[in-house]
């Protein structure tokens, strides 16, 4: 039941709020990671604290956990930033809301060509026609990536370090083209080791670390490995 | 409320050219953040981050759990099936949305400290409604966020998806009355004669006078 505090923002004073930031913003990302999925497990048991379990339940059901929405905000901002509690509960709504929207354009589509069965290819193409378009490239890499290690789920390591970086790799074959929409590599290469220290951990810099790769690259744009054709129109991410 | 920063900040100025020579009076009245970025928030860098997000090597974690997401899904009654890539697919992309909204929130808390001559260190909902408000994409985001009648909405002829900004946005201006001044939309809206209003004017003057 200990565990299940932090993540019980509902209805709370501030006071008990700042508590919890200062808890997130201390621990290292790993165990808040951990702490996040006994969470959830908790919340899935039924087991409410609440006052009102009923409606609670049921709002709990219809948003995204708050720690996760947390967490990858304060990955974008300022270490000294602060969020306050409606606009935490602001960003969850607004992901529910954009999962129905992208959901119900998808499956439009779905209906007019006949089918039952929403895909990915039906999302990102939902997403591309909803003015979302900058996201459909890196979606692509990352579903890619994500059929490749489903693929070869029997065969490959799934821990292995070297496996990770053959695949990486794999996909920065796949980047070529003027990067016009990244920065260049000489000025940023400096702010992009301060984002990663500040956004507070190792494992994100790694990722300021796999940008500097690109960027000496000059991968601007993705071709997609499993064959894609009708989303190479938004290769650019302008 | 704790405010230990803001001492030892440095700008670094941002390699493409830009119109507009940045403001010195504006930096030396109202200190930057605690970290020294190219002005992380601007479009170019709010795509690259988006697609960092793209090229995350841990596939198998996901953000959130897909049985929610599954469950938002099939709330709608028309949707039937979907397959197991799909709530991977969106938890991803609720990643970059969060992301996405977060930037453009904070381009607004840090304009809105600006305003009120003190810094302002905290996102509030109204920020979000000033970003929802600002970019037509998110106006399926109506029913969530109030808009905020003090933001012009861009013109989606003039920025197709909201991301190309007027140069006077990247270096930190406001956001509204730059894009009065270096792209207004065909049908210009009448701004409210609100006290607010009247009290960003008379600070703007002010800052671009060097009364402060």
């Amino acid at each position: 039941m200990e565990r299940g505090a932090p993540f019980s923002h509902y209805q709370l004073p501030k006071s008990i709020s700042e508590l919890n930031l200062d808890q997130h913003s201390n621990n290292p990302t790993p165990m808040t990671s951990s702490v996040v999925v006994a969470g959830a497990g908790d919340k899935n048991n039924g087991i409410v604290v609440q006052q009102q379990p009923p409606c609670v339940a049921r709002e709990q059901d219809q948003y995204m956990p708050i720690a996760n929405v947390i967490r990858i905000m304060r990955k974008t901002l300022p270490s000294h930033a602060k969020i306050s509690d409606d606009a935490k509960e602001t960003i969850q709504e607004c992901v529910s809301e954009y999962i129905s929207f992208v959901t119900g354009e998808a499956n439009e589509r779905c209906q007019r060509e006949q089918r039952k069965t929403i895909t990915a290819e039906d999302i990102l193409w939902a997403m591309s026609k909803l003015g979302f378009d900058n996201y459909v490239d890196p979606l692509t890499v990352f579903i890619n990536r994500y059929r490749e290690i489903e693929t070869d789920r029997g065969s490959a390591l799934r821990g292995e370090p070297p496996s990770l970086r053959q695949t990486y790799g794999g996909n920065g074959i796949g980047f070529h083209g003027p990067s016009h929409g990244l920065p260049p590599p000489g000025p940023y290469g400096y702010g992009m080791l301060d984002q990663s220290m500040v956004m507070g951990g190792g494992r994100y810099y790694q990722n300021g670390s796999s940008g500097q790769d690109e960027s000496s690259v000059g991968g601007g744009s993705s071709s997609s490995i499993n064959g894609m054709p009708a989303f190479d129109h938004y290769g650019q991410y302008k | 409320m704790e405010e230990n920063n803001g001492n030892n900040n440095h700008y670094l100025p941002q390699p493409s050219s830009s119109q507009l020579p940045p403001p010195p009076l504006y930096y030396q009245s109202m200190p930057l953040p605690s970290y020294s970025l190219p002005l992380p928030y601007s479009p170019q860098m709010r795509n690259y981050w988006i697609a960092q997000m793209g090229n995350a090597t841990d596939v198998k974690h996901h953000a959130f759990p897909l049985t929610r997401i599954k469950k938002i899904m099939k709330s709608n009654p028309e949707v039937n099936m979907v397959t197991a890539e799909a709530p991977v697919l969106i938890s991803k992309a609720c990643e970059m949305l969060i992301l996405d909204l977060t930037m453009r929130s904070w381009l607004h808390t840090v304009e809105g400290g600006r305003q009120t001559l003190k810094r302002s260190d905290t996102l509030t909902r109204s920020d979000i409604s000033a970003a929802t408000t600002r970019s037509f994409k998110f106006t399926f985001l109506g029913d969530v966020v109030p808009r905020d009648p003090s933001v012009v909405t861009d013109d989606p002829v003039l920025h197709p998806d909201g991301e190309v900004l007027p140069p006077g946005t990247v270096i930190g201006y406001p956001v509204f009355d730059c894009n009065g001044v270096y792209a207004s939309p065909p049908q210009m809206q009448e701004w409210p004669a609100v006290p607010g209003d009247g009290e960003e004017a008379a600070g703007e003057i002010g800052g671009s006078s060097g009364g402060n």
